[in-house]
């Protein structure tokens, strides 16, 4: 354990800087994989099949005959198609670019900025994965641009203009079936550091439905640079948002309980359109959930009121099939103060076949190189996300062309690196310090997410609980890292416990959840962990013992409360089971399992009754 | 047009401190500069920003209506000008963009609460003399039209979409403070990131 963690801060010999040239790049997956032991004869074969995917764009411009390139020949199908839909009125971008008049203004401006790939702005390397919506420029585009302002930026030839392309104004899809919208307006600051604000609003459903869009609306474009869009199905995050002056509350730390259902990922960047997805790959939307939107907000320097809102678009029809997210992720980053080329990695073997939907690779300001790929059974590799220059600031999730197929046996590679150096230009300490994993934008994060749609439910139940070990087991991993550094960290030492009990490893976990209770005895959830494994193993006095510290510790946990209840029920003691489902449903009255144990109890003392 | 012709021939004699992102270095040889009658305020007089014999600088920030760079310091402009105006130093604001209309000044100027001494520099006399490239960019004059330093505000943006989340190095506010305690202004120019100054037409 101790070695592999070791190994992931190291250079890794299957590292592949991604070169910009197809042969260089085949050759040194030929080389990272001879390194791996796989014969190098097949793989280079394979490798160069999987490779030959690329899009062939001519890697050089070809010049065109001096004084032959026009605005309106060349330059305006490139701005109008991939730059206007953005620069015009009311949309994201800060002016518009919608006829030459404008376009000239800017001319110089537009000729570096996409020389660089500033703009559009993409992150994902063209090739690595082929996605939809992808705001990229070919060399020619960009050649064009660039030989055009260089022979002094000509109008052409009216005839030779194209129209602009038709936008849809207001919601893009039509009106949807259900908006929900912010209740107030949240009003950002006119100055400093960008906002992360998360706001909770319920949605008004009052029976499950079916969704199959949701369509963003920043409600003020300037602010929005990007958006999460989350469902909470409890009242965990709602405890929060009442607990703070409203709307909304700041930070990235939010409740477990907050998810994108069905394995979504519903994310929202300026010029990214909605998604809608087949009526069988609708997602269940429970009735009184609430919708969680976390807003990256970037101060313009004037006061700027925010009201976002989101449409819901339903289908009458269930999902036949539901996707799943698999999660690679690191906890254990530990980034010296000036380190310029950290590096962290995970790997997932998929226990089934799988379609891969989308991809959406995270770090905060750190990240350098972001890499995803596969290794296939028979060891061909395949690219599914490089992103050679990382911007947190343009940060979404890609939707792949065509849904990739990966079979059984093949392995899930995260590979990221991090610059904690000065020289990071994003890095938010200067001098720079030593970094760990966390949740706020000072931290970091490394998770790379797939959106993998299996064959059918019985693969998805396979897929779900083989992830939950392959997360059970990184934790064990992770937790024994952070206990030898301090073994008195009771968060630790619980994390351990938890993971070693969803592996099978039930004494050992007892062992690190009691020395969780010696060093933190007034944690709940350390007691919580307890009683339910005493509970699974029916010992019952121990069970009830530990779920009674929880109530004192904390009165409004519905789940001890429901488990309490369910130990008197296993003891005959049908009362004080009753006592406790009662409770647990007046802290929460949707809980479906007190529900169901209620009536059990309710249902035995009527025969009781009968009998007497 | 004579005078722009002067101008344009006595530039090279600044160029001398272009010195990049670089700090320190020599201070510009003094010059003094005739002022093209081409600088208007919103009203469209003409007037002479330079002016003001009792001023221990005089300050052009160049700014646009349009530059999301431009807008995002509006704050840091306030601050800056309140800072300084009270030790003597003379604050302008210049449009140079030819198509921005008066009304749209005085409108961006209230959105945006920035400093009210504005100036529309359309053919670029000043811009010229400030060597000023892009939005926002700012220029500080000694008196006897002495130009010490001209470049950014401060280090926030590295370059286009290359953003510090906060600014370590507050370029003008040093040089100011400099001149405001008497001692030798620090560096002579810094490149400013902003929107390009469109041609003046």
């Amino acid at each position: 354990m101790k070695k592999r963690n070791k190994r992931n801060l190291t250079a890794n010999p299957r590292r592949v800087p991604a070169p910009p040239e197809p042969p260089k790049k085949r050759r040194l997956w030929w080389v990272g994989l001879a390194l791996a032991g796989v014969a190098s004869a097949v793989v280079a074969g394979i490798a160069s099949r999987a490779l030959s995917a690329k899009r062939g764009a001519s890697p050089t411009y070809i010049q065109r005959p001096p004084g032959t390139v026009t605005f309106a020949k060349d330059v305006a199908p490139i701005i109008f198609q991939n730059c206007a839909p953005c620069h015009r009125p009311g949309q994201s971008a800060p002016f518009s670019l919608l006829n030459y008049e404008e376009v000239k203004k800017k001319a110089k401006l537009i000729g570096e900025v996409t020389e660089r790939r500033y703009m559009p702005p993409w992150l994902p390397e063209h090739g690595y994965g082929q996605f939809t919506d992808e705001r990229w420029l070919s060399v020619d585009a960009i050649g064009l641009i660039k030989q055009w302002l260089a022979e002094g930026a000509v109008e052409g030839k009216a005839s030779d203009l194209p129209p602009l392309p038709k936008w849809p104004e207001g919601w893009e899809l039509g009106q949807p079936d259900l908006i929900v919208t912010l209740p107030s307006d949240y009003l950002l600051a006119p100055d400093g550091k960008d906002v992360y604000r998360n706001f909770l609003i319920p949605i008004p459903t009052t029976e499950r439905r079916y969704v199959k869009c949701v369509e963003f609306h920043p409600g003020n474009n300037q602010v929005v640079h990007h958006a999460f869009i989350e469902i909470d199905a409890t009242r965990q995050s709602r405890h929060i948002a009442d607990q703070v002056s409203p709307p909304g509350f700041d930070g990235m730390r939010l409740p477990e309980s907050i998810q994108m259902p069905g394995g979504q990922m519903l994310g929202w960047q300026p010029g990214k359109p909605p998604y809608v997805s087949p009526d069988n790959l609708s997602w269940v939307l429970e009735p009184n959930s609430d919708l969680v939107l976390q807003l990256h907000l970037h101060p313009t320097g004037k006061p700027e009121p925010v009201r976002s809102a989101v449409g819901f678009y339903f289908t009458d029809k269930p999902p036949t099939n539901t996707a799943f997210r698999i999660n690679l992720q690191r906890y254990t980053i530990d980034i010296p103060a000036g380190a310029k080329e950290y590096a962290i990695e995970n790997r997932y073997v998929l226990p089934v076949d799988v379609d891969l939907l989308r991809i959406l690779p995270h770090t905060h300001y750190l990240g350098k190189e972001l890499q995803g790929y596969a290794i296939l059974p028979d060891g061909a590799p395949k690219w599914l996300i490089l992103i050679k220059n990382w911007d947190f600031n343009w940060q979404g999730d890609y939707r792949y062309a065509q849904p990739v197929f990966l079979p059984k046996g093949t392995t899930l590679v995260m590979h990221f690196t991090y610059d904690n150096s000065a020289d990071n230009i994003h890095n938010p300490s200067q001098p720079p310090r030593r970094v760990k994993y966390g949740l706020q934008t000072t931290d970091e994060m490394g998770e790379l997410w797939f959106q993998a749609l299996p064959r059918n439910a019985a693969d998805r139940e396979t897929l779900a609980k083989d992830h939950f070990l392959k997360l059970a087991q990184d934790a064990v991993e992770e937790n024994q890292a952070r206990l030898q550094t301090n073994p008195q960290d009771a968060d630790a030492q619980l994390r351990l416990g938890s993971a070693l009990y969803a592996l099978g490893r039930a004494t050992e976990a007892l062992d690190h959840l009691r020395t969780a209770t010696q060093l933190r005895p007034d944690d709940n959830s350390v007691h919580y962990q307890l009683g339910f494994i005493y509970l699974q193993q029916n010992r019952l006095e121990e069970a009830r013992r530990e779920f009674e510290t929880v109530l004192r510790l904390k009165p409004d946990d519905f789940q001890a409360s429901g488990n309490l209840g369910f130990v008197y029920l296993r003891q005959g003691n049908l009362d004080q089971a009753e006592v406790y489902f009662e409770n647990t449903l007046r802290i929460n009255p949707n809980d479906p399992v007190a529900r169901a144990n209620l009536a059990r109890v309710r249902q035995a003392k009527d025969k009781a009754h009968s009998r007497n | 047009m004579p005078l722009a012709a002067l101008v344009l021939a006595l530039l090279p004699l600044f160029s001398g401190c272009e010195r990049g992102d670089s700090m320190g270095g020599a201070l510009p040889a003094a010059k003094t500069v005739q002022t093209a009658s081409t600088i208007f305020d919103l009203a469209g007089r003409v007037l002479d920003p330079f002016d003001a014999a009792d001023a221990k600088a005089i300050v052009f920030i160049f700014i646009g209506t349009d530059c999301p760079i431009s807008n995002r310091y509006a704050p840091e402009i306030r601050r800056v000008e309140e800072e300084f105006a009270r030790s003597g130093v003379r604050f302008w604001l210049v449009y140079a963009d030819a198509d921005t209309s008066s009304d749209t000044i005085r409108k961006h100027v209230k959105e945006y609460r920035l400093p009210q001494q504005v100036l529309r520099d359309p053919r670029h006399t000043l811009v010229r003399l400030a060597q000023a490239r892009v939005t926002p960019e700012g220029a500080v004059f000694l008196p006897g039209r002495r130009l010490v330093y001209h470049g950014r505000i401060d280090n926030r943006y590295a370059d286009l979409g290359k953003e510090r989340p906060e600014a370590t190095q507050h370029d003008l506010e040093e040089v100011l403070k400099a001149i405001v305690q008497g001692k030798p202004v620090p560096y002579s120019t810094a490149k400013a990131v902003g929107c390009y100054i469109p041609e003046p037409k």
